[in-house]
């Protein structure tokens, strides 16, 4: 049966060409606007968080915060509470929680680390640094070091360090050379720069220096310990309630890279609130468009509506006619449109480069975005061609056939 | 013979109060099958009123009316569209073609709208125009044709469903005197030979008296 009433909508549509094709632009433009508007949106985002997230991990795992426990419990109302020093404290049992955070299903890339403050110091001069003791192979899942070293290779074995380029040249520095480090509690290290590294990130560059956890540790004091766990997860945007959920359960202290860069998640929010409100207002004046040429369309179609009913057409039928005919226009200049919006966003990557050429930033052109959006236009077509739709079949026959 | 159509007491108001016109006055006839009729009356007679109640385009403020022994007031919309579907055929004084297709595809409309395979009503739907004369005319659409032509399509779209009653509002009034005159023949022989009854509302006396029978409508009463 709805072949026949497809066959009426699109012999409608054809025979007014020109507003069928005048609709099916204004639609496509919509919709291009809404596919460029979120590629550029979700490409942006992507590159901010891509490059916030070079230098670190999704969660950080500590030992929990030392907390002070009052020795009253009568009541007393404290004035005045000294909070504690936090000292570097090691995670318990970390073996074992390494071993059920690999088993996390959520969870992508795990790596224990070791850090702590330190100096390095070749000849006269001295640099305040971070010591980072990792194991290569887990670590490079969390933080791409490989990627982004400039000398030298990722190598860490006993008294072997990798280093960042700012330190290097602070220190003069080549790789094959030597510096010693030295902690607060004078335990000291002499180490051969192995690789050196430059993230972007000045003061990580200035800062880091790699050893492997075993030397970390004794330079430290650690006696086979660690200090924290990096973590890689799947789903990026779930990192905080992973994050919470591991704190609860493994009782310790979990941070996830949205709460470390709360400013971030706020600009990334907000800018995402702001494309939801373009597109959904695109939407929306794609939908009256869709609606207003459907209404004259009813108006046009009087007669044609009267004298189908008169032969035997059910209301039902003439419903369906209007309601294909929104969701076919819904549909074309969508489709129409999700081209435009890719050729917009093509465009719109061979202006925007940096100095060097390069594109500032991938736009998110994924086959998903453009099948949701013609999707959801569709869908749009179909409930603006709603109203329009019912009172072509509410139409009385005789009146549309007498006066239309 | 039986009756196709069957119109008893049949009373139709329109408006409400000081402005209520009676356009209908208890009107009651019958039709045979294979009945040519023609309707004749002055315009504001209710011609057009009575037609469309029959047509079942309108409901009656009071009476009941029969089409193929079916009482009319106890059906549902639903059902009185597909009725008008197996029942009625149409011809309007402007032939009412719809002109986003073709001779052909007009003609096939009553029963693609009953959900049947073109390809299954394309034969007897080129027999029917060849009938009138129109065979190669076919793939044409409305507007390539002339008036006399469009009103034959119409005509065929009409009996494309085999009806037992065929209304025809007016059919030749759009028609020069000749093109008229051979509509009229036509809606005859197809009359005489498949046996359809026709009700054909007419200005013309000529055309009228033509016919089997005349019924008159004055004021709103059927003499």
């Amino acid at each position: 049966m709805v072949w026949f009433e497809w066959q009426v909508a699109t012999r409608f549509l054809r025979e007014g060409k020109t507003q069928t094709l005048l609709i099916a632009s204004g639609i496509a433009l919509g919709v291009a606007v809404i596919v460029f508007i979120s590629a550029l949106v979700t490409g942006l985002q992507g590159t901010i968080i891509k490059r916030t997230l070079g230098t670190q991990a999704h969660i950080v795992i500590t030992a929990p915060d030392k907390v002070l426990l009052p020795s009253v419990t009568d009541g007393t109302i404290f004035r005045n509470i000294q909070p504690r020093p936090q000292i570097i404290e090691p995670i318990l049992n970390w073996p074992l929680l390494l071993k059920q955070l690999q088993l996390e299903p959520t969870l992508k890339a795990v790596s224990p680390l070791v850090s702590g403050a330190a100096f390095a110091i070749r000849g006269q001069a001295d640099k305040t640094v971070s010591i980072l003791g990792i194991d290569p192979v887990a670590y490079t899942k969390i933080i791409p070091l490989e990627e982004n070293l400039k000398a030298g290779q990722l190598r860490l074995n006993n008294d072997e360090a990798v280093i960042g380029r700012r330190l290097a040249d602070d220190l003069g520095i080549r790789v094959g050379d030597r510096m010693n480090i030295v902690t607060s509690s004078n335990r000291s290290l002499a180490v051969r720069i192995t690789g050196i590294f430059e993230l972007g990130v000045k003061d990580l560059d200035k800062r880091w220096v790699f050893l492997s956890l075993r030397s970390a540790q004794n330079l430290l004091d650690l006696n086979g310990q660690i200090t924290g766990i990096d973590l890689q997860v799947k789903s990026l945007f779930d990192a905080e309630i992973i994050s919470q959920r591991l704190q609860n359960h493994y009782g310790i202290k979990a941070e996830s890279w949205m709460s470390s860069n709360e400013q971030l998640m706020t600009a990334l929010k907000s800018q995402t609130a702001s494309t939801t409100l373009i597109r959904f207002f695109v939407l929306i004046s794609v939908a009256f468009g869709i609606a207003s040429v459907l209404a004259i369309a009813v108006v046009q179609k009087q007669k044609e509506i009267g004298i189908l009913r008169a032969m035997g057409m059910s209301q039902h039928s003439v419903l369906a006619v209007f309601l294909i005919q929104g969701g076919l226009l819904g549909m074309f200049g969508s489709l129409l449109g999700a081209l435009g919006g890719m050729g917009l966003g093509k465009m719109f990557g061979f202006f925007a480069r940096n100095a060097a050429g390069e594109p500032l930033f991938e736009l998110a052109l994924t086959s998903e975005l453009i099948l949701s959006t013609t999707i959801i236009a569709t869908l749009t077509g179909l409930i603006a061609a709603a109203m329009p739709a019912y009172r072509a079949a509410k139409l009385d026959p005789v009146q549309a056939i007498r006066y239309g | 013979m039986t009756d196709v159509l069957k119109v008893e007491k049949l009373n139709r108001y329109y408006g409400e109060g000081d402005t209520q016109t009676h356009v209908l006055k208890d009107v009651s006839f019958s039709l045979k099958k294979g009945e040519f009729t023609a309707l004749v009356g002055q315009s504001g007679s209710g011609k057009s009123t009575l037609l469309n109640l029959i047509g079942l385009l309108e409901q009656p403020s009071s009476g009941e009316i029969y089409l193929t022994e079916q009482k009319i007031s106890t059906l549902s919309e639903q059902q009185r569209t597909q009725l008008r579907n197996h029942a009625l055929g149409f011809v309007f004084q402007f032939h009412h073609l719809l002109s986003a297709f073709t001779a052909i595809e007009n003609i096939m409309m009553p029963l693609k709208i009953r959900g049947i395979a073109e390809n299954k009503l394309r034969p007897r739907a080129q027999s029917l125009l060849a009938k009138v004369g129109l065979e190669n005319y076919a793939e044409r659409y409305p507007t390539q044709l002339s008036g006399g032509q469009q009103q034959r399509v119409a005509i065929v779209r009409a009996l494309m469903t085999q009806p037992a009653l065929v209304l025809a509002d007016e059919p030749t009034g759009n028609l020069d005197t000749q093109t008229a005159d051979s509509i009229f023949t036509l809606l005859r022989q197809i009359n005489q030979e498949d046996g359809t009854a026709f009700l054909i509302v007419t200005h013309d006396t000529n055309l009228a008296a033509r016919c089997d029978r005349q019924l008159i409508l004055k004021d709103g009463v059927l003499l």
